[in-house]
């Protein structure tokens, strides 16, 4: 075995990897409480991003910039909850996971192509406002972007492993997770919950977005891989898995298409991903077949009143 | 159809004037349609009264009603004069109602104390939870001892003790217990029935029930109705019922 | 999708122009139907159609511009690439649940797109040039005027096919799996071959509109087959009305004509244009699915129907709409109560007849379930006497509707055995129990909502030719007679339970009692000798009450073995010949309603014990 391919990989799969257990934390917490197939996820992931970098250019330092991002990603999101798929929700109970699908649908096509009427679709960077420097361990090569990213991206998955565990919000959202009827009948305002959960979900996908911007660039279809990976990790790890396993999921996920990179030429690694999917679907009927229908027992239980 | 013939209601119980909740020609089903036909009830204050009946009667849809998990298809609900028809569950916490479901009443992977606090989060000051908290441990010792592990792997009757506790912990006026017996062995369905009713004595609490074991619910019931089909069929004071040499006629 | 217009057609004048436009239209009219297909009829929602129509298109345009292929060979190996792909994906998501369909395409559309930009046998995000041109009998095909002639045809062809499987028994029963699929299930078809049926087709009908794209565009690339790409699809799906094929190509024709319109009325590049396209379809769907998620036009409309709704609009007439559904129900409950006093009466159940010499319809011997640490069904012994009503009574969870689940094949039992008329049926699927003579009802009865009633019983009768697609295309004499008889079935069963007058109203219209009246009629219709009743009393008020149980006992005059799940004890004593009592997952004691009163144990259980 190429040692020195192997290091390199190992190394770039504990980046990619990180970046998918985020996304799936994010996205799993939106799954696994509300049920909603939030396929505007990508909507939130590069407005946080064009956001910051449209102040940026208007002279806004840094870090309030990426606060403005974080909080347009966050508040289009709940927008988002509360205005289309709500009323979907009361509207239309039994297409409910059709109807929001589409209108994700629509909503991200609509997103996309106005950022693109608005600001083109070539590339946007932006400015770390540090110097970026090679480093190296072993036989790999890596920057310190890099490191960044991956200690950013864990303190965020294990800030929001804290939050849920830990504080009295994060216990609400729990609970309306583990048994939403119980939640409505202690006083508990699910609606608020799924609010804040959208809040919180595509905050974390801004965190993604955000370092992905400063890596490579921000382009109008950056959401769609990323919330496709998210997807994936979500379901992979468990629908209402914790965002521990949701995090260590990607991360596997990240490895084991990163790794394929010894028998396989990169151009091939997004079928990685895909047969991996495949294989748990084909493969695991009986734990999965409690997946989704507690997702539409969810939505169920939600649109009751 | 039904060869019963409804039973001049007796009197309740004068350990308070007025009712704690009254309900008038409710009608209650899922997706508009109805299972609960023109049903209505009331229990007094300080009462404990029981509705039984065979299982798809309507009686845990009727509950449910009352009680703002489902919207009622019509009829109205009063709790201590004000119409509470259209409140929700969440909202009637706030009021003094408690509800307790037949099945998955507790949070099962939140710890014993979390399953409680959350019981507990329409009480105003902090202060006042701990005592509440307090309470329902003296009250349930072995929910103090196991206040740490997840809920879920408790056993039936500890759960549905912790189920107790969590209604408790918002200090309610008006318990609605939906099938308390469900899936419980028959001395911990006893035990059960007793912590209900010395708990509705010492509180002072009005309690509605809901169950399929006829026997235990009448055991502690001040009065009884009995549905059949949607309809309420027979109304009476517990003692009379008790006093039946049979029940088959009225399943 | 991008309009790849070849300098030459520029040149040749306004005329061309606009055919360039109208065969755009009647390629994505052609992706369009087989969208419409899979998710109108079919209620399956799939994300990765477009990647079916690149499978389809770069298939043939591969072969073409790599090894010359000839277009036909090249077309029909596109399409039959793109069936292949399509159902290699689909299998395992619909053995689950039809919801992890979107998973899945989802993930296909994603990754197969990012492969052919990425992989250089296909051109990367240039695409496949040089593929060759069509010709027909030594013609080249250039100008889009040519290419009409070949298109218009291939689209009229993909209509009239999606039209006759549409109106097809065929196609009733993928609208049962849409509406039910539990419920079509147990009337005995195999539900999951029908729907991967459905897939196989569409993907074809998908792959056939791709490879049209690339030949009529003489190339193949990703930007055709993106993102923009799928979601435009649905927009032309949901806009012109799921479950309706008129409808899709109106979505078809306003989606294409929408970027030149832009392009004039708003001044835009053509750039732009196809942006702010884009950002409509987008709202549209939107917009849509909030305000009317049937589409513009909604399913089954016809412009006749339109028609009459719009006289009655006009002149504010009545007529059977005017009426509220309670007034129809009433009307129609006074109807059947007429019916039942003047029907002779049925022999009361328990008429003192020695059960124990009537032969054995079911036979059910040892049957154990347990669900993890629960034993639902512990050792169950008992057996259906031919042609008479039994009765299964028990407390709440005794296990009485696990027991039908077990022997109609729902679930599988851990032991046990289960015979019908001797035949041992023990781990036979759902449909094929019912197949072989058994059918239940379902607690939530379960009818399919938005067919017609007649639909909805014409559906259960078995051995149609029309389910299945040779004869549905090539016996069209034999079909069509067979679907007749199967008409006249189905109007013999509603009139039988009495609810001929609405055989055109769809199910979902009708009261619940209405509703428990048609699903026995359609129980009645797939010819089955044994018939499993969960709670046939529930949920209904006193007064429909006669009517029902009056069926139920019709049915046993008619020598049908039927069994009832019930808590209504009332309704047990007048139905039942013999009743089983359960308790903890077995039988504990049988016999006569009366017999079982007497017995104060059964009480004790029955009703608890202080």
């Amino acid at each position: 075995m190429d040692w020195t391919l192997f290091q390199q990989l190992f190394v770039n799969g504990i980046i990619t990897g990180s970046r998918y257990g985020a996304l799936g934390v994010g996205f799993g917490l939106i799954l696994g409480v509300t049920g909603r197939f939030h396929f505007a996820y990508s909507i939130s992931y590069v407005v946080t991003a064009y956001a910051a970098i449209i102040a940026a250019d208007h002279g806004v330092p840094l870090l309030p910039a990426l606060v403005v991002g974080l909080a347009a990603g966050a508040v289009l999101a709940m927008l988002i909850e509360g205005f289309v798929y709500r009323p979907l929700q009361s509207s239309a109970p039994t297409m409910a996971l059709l109807a929001i699908f589409i209108s994700s649908l629509g909503l991200v096509i609509v997103g996309q192509n106005l950022i693109r009427l608005e600001w083109g679709s070539r590339s946007k960077l932006l400015d770390t406002g540090f110097t970026v420097e090679g480093l190296s361990i072993g036989e790999s090569t890596f920057t310190s972007l890099d490191v960044v990213m991956v200690c950013v991206l864990w303190a965020v998955i294990l800030g929001v492993w804290a939050l849920i565990r830990f504080t009295q919000p994060g216990k609400m959202i729990s609970a309306v997770r583990v048994n939403p009827e119980m939640a409505r009948v202690v006083g508990i305002d699910s609606g608020r919950v799924y609010l804040a959960v959208f809040a919180i979900g595509s905050t974390v996908a801004g965190v993604v977005a955000l370092l992905s911007a400063m890596k490579y660039a921000a382009l109008p279809d950056m959401g769609g891989q990323p919330t496709f990976l998210a997807f994936v990790v979500a379901f992979l790890a468990g629908v209402g898995a914790g965002p521990l396993r949701a995090g260590l999921t990607g991360l596997v996920v990240g490895m084991a298409e990163s790794l394929s990179g010894l028998w396989l030429s990169s151009q091939w690694s997004p079928v990685v991903v895909f047969s991996l999917l495949f294989l748990y679907v084909a493969v695991k009927p009986l734990s999965l077949g409690v997946t989704l229908p507690t997702i539409a027992r969810r939505l169920r239980t939600a649109g009751a009143r | 159809m039904p060869d019963v013939t409804a039973v001049e209601p007796a009197p309740a119980p004068a350990r308070r004037t007025g009712d704690c909740l009254v309900v008038e020609g409710l009608k209650a089903g899922y997706n508009k349609r109805a299972v609960v036909f023109d049903a209505s009830l009331r229990v007094g204050e300080g009462e404990i009264v029981t509705v039984v009946g065979h299982n798809g009667s309507g009686k845990s849809t009727a509950l449910r009603s009352i009680c703002g998990l489902l919207r009622p298809l019509g009829g109205k609900v009063s709790y201590r004069g004000r119409d509470v028809s259209h409140v929700g569950c969440a909202q009637k916490v706030g009021l003094g109602i408690s509800f307790i479901p037949s099945e998955r009443f507790t949070f099962g992977q939140l710890s014993v104390q979390d399953n409680l606090r959350l019981g507990g989060l329409h009480v105003k000051s902090a202060a006042e939870r701990e005592e509440s908290l307090a309470s329902v441990f003296e009250m349930f010792p072995v929910l103090r001892s196991r206040s740490r592990q997840m809920a879920g792997t408790m056993s039936g009757g500890e759960q549905r003790m912790l189920s107790l506790g969590i209604a408790l912990m918002s200090r309610p006026k008006l318990l609605l217990l939906d099938e308390p017996s469900l899936g419980l062995a028959p001395a911990v369905v006893q035990r059960i029935m007793d912590l209900v009713k010395e708990l509705a004595e010492r509180d002072g609490l009005s309690v509605l029930l809901v169950e399929q074991n006829v026997a235990q619910g009448l055991r502690i019931a001040d009065r009884v109705y009995v549905m059949r089909g949607g309809h309420i069929i027979v109304e009476e004071t517990a003692e009379k019922m008790r006093q039946r040499g049979q029940l088959w006629d009225l399943f | 999708m991008e309009l790849h217009l070849s300098g030459q057609m520029l040149l040749l004048g306004i005329g061309e122009y606009h055919l360039d436009i109208f065969n755009q239209m009647l390629i994505f009219a052609i992706l369009a139907l087989s969208l419409n297909l899979l998710i109108g009829f079919g209620g399956q929602v799939s994300v990765a159609h477009s990647a079916l129509a690149a499978a389809g298109g770069y298939g043939a345009g591969y072969l073409s511009a790599e090894y010359g292929v000839p277009y036909i060979p090249a077309a029909l190996a596109g399409v039959g690439f793109a069936v292949l792909l399509g159902t290699a994906v689909s299998i395992p998501a619909l053995r689950l649940s039809s919801d992890y369909v979107i998973l899945l395409t989802l993930s296909l559309s994603t990754v197969f797109v990012t492969l052919l930009v990425s992989l250089p046998y296909f051109g990367g995000s240039y695409g496949l040039l040089g593929i060759e041109g069509v010709s027909v009998f030594g013609n080249e095909i250039i100008r889009p005027s040519e290419f009409v002639r070949i298109l218009l045809p291939v689209l009229v062809v993909v209509f009239l096919f999606t039209w006759r499987l549409g109106q097809s028994p065929f196609g009733r029963l993928i609208k049962g799996i849409r509406e039910d699929e539990i419920a079509t299930r147990s009337l005995g078809k195999n539900i999951f071959m029908y729907k991967v049926a459905l897939f196989a087709i569409t993907s074809g009908i998908a792959g056939l509109g791709g490879v049209c794209l690339v030949y009529y565009s003489q190339l193949a690339s990703p930007t055709q087959f993106s993102f923009d790409a799928v979601t435009t699809m649905i927009a032309m799906v949901i806009i012109g009305g799921m479950g309706n094929l008129w409808g899709s190509l109106l979505g078809a024709a306003l989606v294409i004509v929408s970027r030149p319109f832009l392009e004039k009325q708003v001044n835009a590049d053509p750039e732009q244009a196809f942006l702010l396209q884009l950002v409509i379809y987008g709202t549209a769907l939107v917009a849509v699915m909030r305000l009317r998620p049937a589409g513009i036009i909604p399913e089954g409309a016809s412009i006749k129907s339109g028609l009459i709704r719009l006289n009655r609009f006009v002149t504010r007439s009545g007529g059977p709409a005017a009426q509220t559904a309670a007034e129809a129900a009433d009307a129609g409950l006074a109807a059947l109560m007429a019916r039942h006093a003047a029907r002779p009466p049925s022999r009361p159940g328990a008429s003192g007849e020695d059960i124990s010499q009537v032969e054995s319809a079911v036979e059910v011997t040892g049957l154990v379930k347990h669900f993890g640490g629960i034993r639902a069904v512990d050792g169950l012994d008992f057996r259906l006497a031919a042609g008479r009503i039994t009765g299964l009574v028990g407390p709440n969870g005794a296990g009485k509707t696990t027991v039908f689940n077990l022997i109609t094949g729902a679930i599988r039992p851990d032991a046990g055995v289960v015979r019908l008329n001797g035949v041992n049926i023990t781990n036979m699927s759902p449909h094929g129990v019912a197949r072989r003579g058994m059918v239940r009802s379902f607690q939530d009865v379960r009818t399919l909502p938005r067919l017609t009633v007649l639909q909805n019983v014409m559906l259960a009768v078995p051995g149609q030719p029309g389910e299945n697609l040779g004869s549905l295309f090539f016996r069209f004499r034999h079909t069509a007679r067979v679907e007749k008889e199967a008409r006249d079935k189905a109007m013999e069963t509603l009139r039988f339970v009495g609810m001929e007058g609405k055989l055109a109203f769809p199910a979902g219209a009708l009261s619940y009692g209405e509703q428990k009246l048609v699903a026995l009629a359609r129980m009645l219709a797939t010819g089955a000798d044994v018939l499993l009743l969960d709670e046939p009393a529930s949920g209904i008020d006193q007064s429909w009450l006669d009517p029902v149980l009056d069926v139920i006992l019709q049915l046993r005059e008619m020598g049908k073995t039927i069994c009832i799940v019930e808590h209504n004890l009332h309704v047990v004593e007048r139905l039942a010949d013999w009743v089983y009592f359960m308790e903890a997952g077995s039988v504990t004691a049988q016999g006569t309603m009366k017999d079982l009163i007497s017995q104060p144990r059964l009480a004790e259980v029955y009703f608890g014990n202080a």
